[in-house]
């Protein structure tokens, strides 16, 4: 009974040190091609200051040092991750993205004729982040057409999902500006907490109100009047 | 046996008075849009578009008559919009099987082709055309970019924010110091040619998008009115056809500093005479067009009715589609010594060719 007891012991031993070996392999792989120095440095084994001076681990003591590992691996993984969920990036960092994806979207709603107006940010446990274009300039004809190859150009280089959603983005304004009697005058791309795009449309040729109205025929009776003395001037 | 070789023989027959008489029936389609009987039994395809294009669409004819021993087709010069517009009026034998353009066709234009039931359309690019900088051959280099283009050509120019002056510069070298110091002297083509259409589009247009006080008027009609108009004061002559020979015979009694803006595939035909010039730094050859390094290039694409196309089973419309898709994206058509290559065409990277080839022979539809 006992013989057997103590060979179910050292079956689960073995099993133990099987999976944890299977555990850390992957982790033990990550952690070799995160280290600069592996790329670039051979050193023999007589040499690493651990062999000389250690003991040689026993084998619980591995056992508890990969689990140990990987459960500091894992934390450190998720402590990172959820601190950067929780804190969107500043204004002044997101004003100089680096991130080619995002550059090239607002390369292309510039090329579009928007241009980055606001960009709001809420800090807290459900962050929110989210971008904010006006209309800057209607685009001609040929404008559409660089537009269009510069589009074509990017979904090349770039055929991906995430690329996708915002070539999607940029062909959706298009088509609402060539098309119809609407456009697009702002666009708000919200990133967290849940990814949306709004589109707000006006009428292109919107009528206007009682004070703006105002004010543009007051323009156009000052107009009038630099037109005649500038006539008057040359006689 | 004997039946069948004398209905072979008529068949050919009236193939070769087709053939004669048709130059002159396209002629007439062309004009005034009536479409010779024969269109409507499906077995003559009825092309239409860009002028451009011409030479191009009748090269691949000419081989499709020789090695496919397709009837000629009906070929008419639109210019890409007007061709586009047509192509897009309907499925059916009055109306073209396939669009040649000089420009990729627009969102609003597969709408447009959309809500008149022209759904499915095969879009194949065979190429590009580019434009380029000449002077003569023993003349200086002019390293023009697009500021430097702009300054020497625009009526005016931005002095302070939305304030403009007439342009003065009279000299290339006061336009940019790195440019030799002779007079500013431009030849382009007249408005009504295509050629100017690349000029305002991509190269003066251009340059706007990089100038803040233009850019940033609001409404396009008053900015590209600001952006192409060009100084009247004796520095820019505009040629009419024949635009190369023109060109030549004027630079031949022009003084040094005379550049002027031509298809690449007219500063090939006469390359003892011109010398190209870079532009950014860029100098056009087929490489730096074919890799995107040379901007000032046009796409070339033909659009092809898929609803038109007749099987081999003998369902479909037109005869001689399936022919034209095949001998378009052939590599000795459109490959780099392709003959289109011999006259002008500049080959696509062979990658995105082989890409288009698979697709168009599969009749892929336009996903836009």
């Amino acid at each position: 009974m006992n013989k057997m007891h103590n060979n179910l012991f050292i079956r689960h031993l073995v099993e133990m040190i099987l999976a944890a070996a299977l555990l850390a392999t992957p982790f033990t792989a990550i952690g070799a091609t995160r280290s600069p120095s592996n790329d670039f440095v051979s050193e023999s084994v007589s040499s690493y200051p651990a062999d000389l001076v250690d003991e040689r681990p026993s084998l619980i003591g591995a056992v508890w040092n990969y689990s140990t590992q990987t459960v500091g691996w894992v934390w450190g993984g998720l402590r990172d991750n959820v601190f950067s969920w929780i804190t969107p990036p500043t204004p002044s960092s997101l004003t100089n993205v680096s991130k080619p994806d995002a550059v090239q979207l607002f390369k292309l709603l510039g090329y579009a004729g928007y241009k980055l107006k606001e960009i709001n940010t809420d800090v807290g446990i459900i962050p929110g982040l989210s971008f904010k274009f006006g209309q800057a300039r209607e685009l001609s004809e040929a404008d559409y057409e660089y537009l269009e190859s510069n589009v074509e150009e990017w979904e090349l280089k770039n055929p991906g999902m995430y690329a996708s959603l915002q070539r999607k983005i940029i062909k959706t304004v298009m088509s609402v500006n060539l098309s119809g009697d609407y456009q697009v005058s702002t666009l708000k791309v919200i990133l967290l907490p849940l990814p949306d795009v709004a589109f707000t449309m006006s009428p292109k040729q919107a009528f206007l109100g009682e004070e703006s109205s105002t004010l543009m025929r007051a323009i156009q009776r000052v107009d009038r009047g630099v037109q005649s003395l500038g006539k008057e001037a040359k006689k | 046996m004997q039946e069948s070789r004398q209905f072979m023989g008529i068949k050919w027959l009236s193939g070769a008075i087709l053939s004669m008489i048709f130059p002159f029936l396209a002629g007439q389609a062309a004009e005034s849009q009536v479409l010779p009987p024969e269109r409507a039994t499906g077995q003559v395809m009825y092309i239409i578009g860009s002028t451009l294009m011409k030479d191009y669409t009748t090269a691949i004819m000419d081989r499709l008559l020789k090695n496919a021993k397709l009837p000629p087709a009906i070929i008419a010069n639109r210019g890409s919009a007007r061709g586009i517009e047509a192509f897009c009026a309907g499925v059916g034998l009055n109306t073209p099987d396939i669009v040649a353009t000089s420009r990729r066709i627009r969102s609003t234009e597969i709408d447009s082709c959309r809500a008149h039931g022209v759904t499915n359309i095969v879009e194949i690019q065979v190429g590009y055309e580019a434009t380029g900088i000449v002077s003569r051959r023993d003349d200086q280099d002019y390293p023009l970019n697009l500021t430097s283009l702009y300054r020497a050509v625009a009526a005016e120019l931005p002095r302070d924010f939305n304030d403009f002056i007439p342009n003065r510069y009279t000299r290339w070298s006061e336009v940019d110091p790195s440019l030799p110091n002779t007079e500013i002297r431009m030849i382009i083509p007249v408005p009504s040619l295509g050629g100017r259409g690349l000029i305002e589009d991509q190269m003066l247009q251009g340059a706007c998008r990089g100038i803040p006080e233009i850019k940033t008027i609001f409404g396009a009609e008053d900015r590209v009115k600001q952006c192409i108009s060009l100084r009247t004061d004796g520095h820019i002559a505009e040629l009419d056809t024949p635009y190369d020979l023109n060109v030549v015979q004027t630079l031949a009694t022009s003084p040094p500093g005379t550049l002027a803006v031509i298809p690449l595939r007219f500063a090939t035909e006469h390359k003892e005479f011109l010398k190209v010039q870079s532009f950014d730094g860029v100098v056009p050859s087929y490489e730096t067009v074919s890799n995107h390094q040379y901007h000032f290039t046009r796409p070339l694409y033909f659009l092809v009715k898929k609803d038109h196309i007749k099987s081999y089973r003998g369902k479909g419309l037109v005869s001689g589609l399936r022919e034209f898709i095949t001998e378009i994206t052939r590599e000795s058509t459109i490959g780099p010594s392709g003959y289109l290559a011999k006259i002008g065409v500049f080959s696509i990277e062979e990658e995105r060719r082989n890409r288009i080839r698979e697709a168009s022979l599969r009749l892929s539809i336009i996903d836009r």
